[in-house]
């Protein structure tokens, strides 16, 4: 059987008594929500934390309130199946909803959480995996070595940023909120990544991520998620877009791209959202987005398939994510 | 970012807890450490063999069991983190009347091969109908798409699935 190294399990009552143990054992702590990405990372020892902090026994972290009509509240613990069950979110984040449906398998959606895919590790074919195989190659960057095995002379880690969710939150403009022992600080979701391979995100080692906030979308706006994966049942993204566009008529007012799997962080093709700015959608201007798209990404030969069929494929996928994005903003 | 080694392993000893587990209706108290799984202390602690360790890491869905309703992967649950839920395992589904109506429907359909899967493949079934008494095709295949069945029995368990709807 494949076991967990040991570890001492803290689960605090409350976000306050949480960040309080975090400042004790600093450096030494996991936080563990759903254990999707965790515990198979821990199994395989890329991870050996002395405490484990489970969150799913504090309460009210989990609910998602769509009362206002201002905004939605998405509890960091709520999982990925809420998420694409939530009519607050069906109804008014589609493109949310479904990028929640398509993370992994069933099973994984009922444990993952929206806070644990907002602070995924970075993935690498030289890196997610066993430690026997691990020890027959020189230790890569991410693993604390001098080397990486995808992009020779590398000075930094090149690893994937793989969430599905994470480029929706963005191209829908969220906010996180975040509890630290210093109180509670906001930040908009593009704030948190560093785009470096071995530490994806600045959360400091006693942060907790709280909730995440959507603004309701204007009602002249669409938005869209596009995944491509290599099995349809379970799989991380090879390639992936979301956009959200706000229309008026024929013309885009304003527009967001974001790409999955592109590179160590979500990617914003912002040269497609300024070129979109005020400009009538027409199959010539889906088409040059794609193109952009295909230019800000960087995907590099740390997955199954090549690098540049995956940056084809981000291409592709903006144009389908931009299509169907205006055509929900039209039907709107 | 890795953290290297465990530095304060040599400065603490992690003991194990008394855990009381309920698991298809029946109260268990099993003293455990906090770094085993729930798959581990079905199998090894409590002795209910049905739910099968595959890859060990999440994606084969052999592991299967139902907490609160929901179908989860044992193999990535903590035993302590599911203190005071209801657990149901395979072994849970007969009654002293015999096999479920979904187990009675994966025999009179053949939906059973090497038999590894089986018991994941059930338990996502009735986490399933339990929600949606009446799927359609779609539906039982996405319910059933993370668990991994290396015989490709698929038709034959999705049709014992339909056959066992309402």
């Amino acid at each position: 059987m494949l076991r967990l190294s040991k570890f001492e399990y803290l689960a605090p009552g409350s976000l306050e008594e949480a960040c309080s143990l975090l400042n004790e054992h600093q450096g030494k702590t996991r936080l563990l929500a759903g254990g999707t990405d965790l515990l198979p990372s821990m199994k395989q020892g890329l991870f050996a934390p002395g405490y484990v902090l489970d969150l799913k026994k504090i309460d009210g972290l989990d609910d998602i309130k769509g009362g206002s009509d201002k905004e939605v509240k998405i509890g960091a613990l709520c999982t990925l199946t809420s998420i694409e069950e939530s009519r607050a979110v069906t109804e008014n984040f589609p493109s949310l909803a479904y990028a929640a449906s398509v993370v992994g398998a069933p099973c994984i959606r009922n444990m993952g959480t929206i806070g644990g895919n907002v602070a995924l590790e970075t993935r690498c074919l030289y890196f997610n995996q066993s430690r026997f195989w691990r020890n027959t190659i020189e230790k890569c960057i991410k693993l604390g070595g001098n080397v990486c095995h995808v992009v020779k002379g590398a000075k930094r880690c090149y690893a994937c940023f793989m969430a599905d969710t994470v480029p929706v939150l963005m191209a829908l403009d969220a906010r996180v909120v975040i509890k630290g022992i210093n109180g509670t600080r906001r930040c908009h979701i593009k704030e948190l990544y560093t785009h470096e391979g071995r530490s994806p995100n600045n959360l400091r080692s006693t942060d907790i991520i709280a909730e995440i906030i959507l603004t309701m979308p204007d009602k002249r706006s669409g938005s869209s998620y596009k995944k491509l994966r290599l099995r349809q049942a379970i799989d991380y993204p090879l390639a992936g877009a979301a956009a959200h566009v706000v229309m008026e008529g024929d013309t885009c007012m304003d527009a967001r791209i974001v790409l999955a799997a592109a590179g160590s962080g979500p990617v914003e093709v912002t040269e497609a959202q300024d070129f979109l700015i005020e400009r009538p959608i027409t199959k010539e201007v889906i088409k040059d987005v794609g193109e952009m798209a295909q230019k800000a990404a960087h995907p590099v030969a740390n997955m199954t398939n090549s690098p540049e069929y995956r940056r084809k494929m981000a291409g592709v996928f903006a144009q389908r994510a931009l299509k169907e994005a205006v055509m929900r903003a039209r039907e709107r | 970012m890795p953290e290297k080694g465990n530095p304060d392993r040599r400065n603490y000893r992690v003991k194990k807890q008394l855990a009381q587990l309920r698991i298809n209706g029946e109260e268990h108290e099993v003293a455990i450490y906090s770094h085993r799984t729930l798959l581990e202390v079905l199998r090894e602690d409590i002795g209910l063999t049905g739910a099968k360790e595959g890859c060990g890491l999440g994606t084969c869905g052999a592991c299967t069991v139902l907490v609160n309703g929901e179908a989860v992967l044992a193999c990535l649950t903590l035993a302590l983190s599911v203190e005071g839920k209801d657990i149901l395992t395979v072994e849970g589904l007969a009654d002293a009347e015999g096999l479920s109506p979904l187990q009675r429907a994966f025999l009179d359909h053949g939906a059973i091969q090497c038999g590894y899967c089986t018991p994941g493949m059930l338990l996502s079934s009735e986490a399933l109908l339990s929600k949606n008494p009446c799927p359609d095709d779609k539906e039982i295949s996405r319910a059933i798409s993370g668990n991994i069945c290396r015989c490709t029995g698929y038709v034959k368990i999705v049709e014992a699935v339909r056959s066992a709807s309402d």
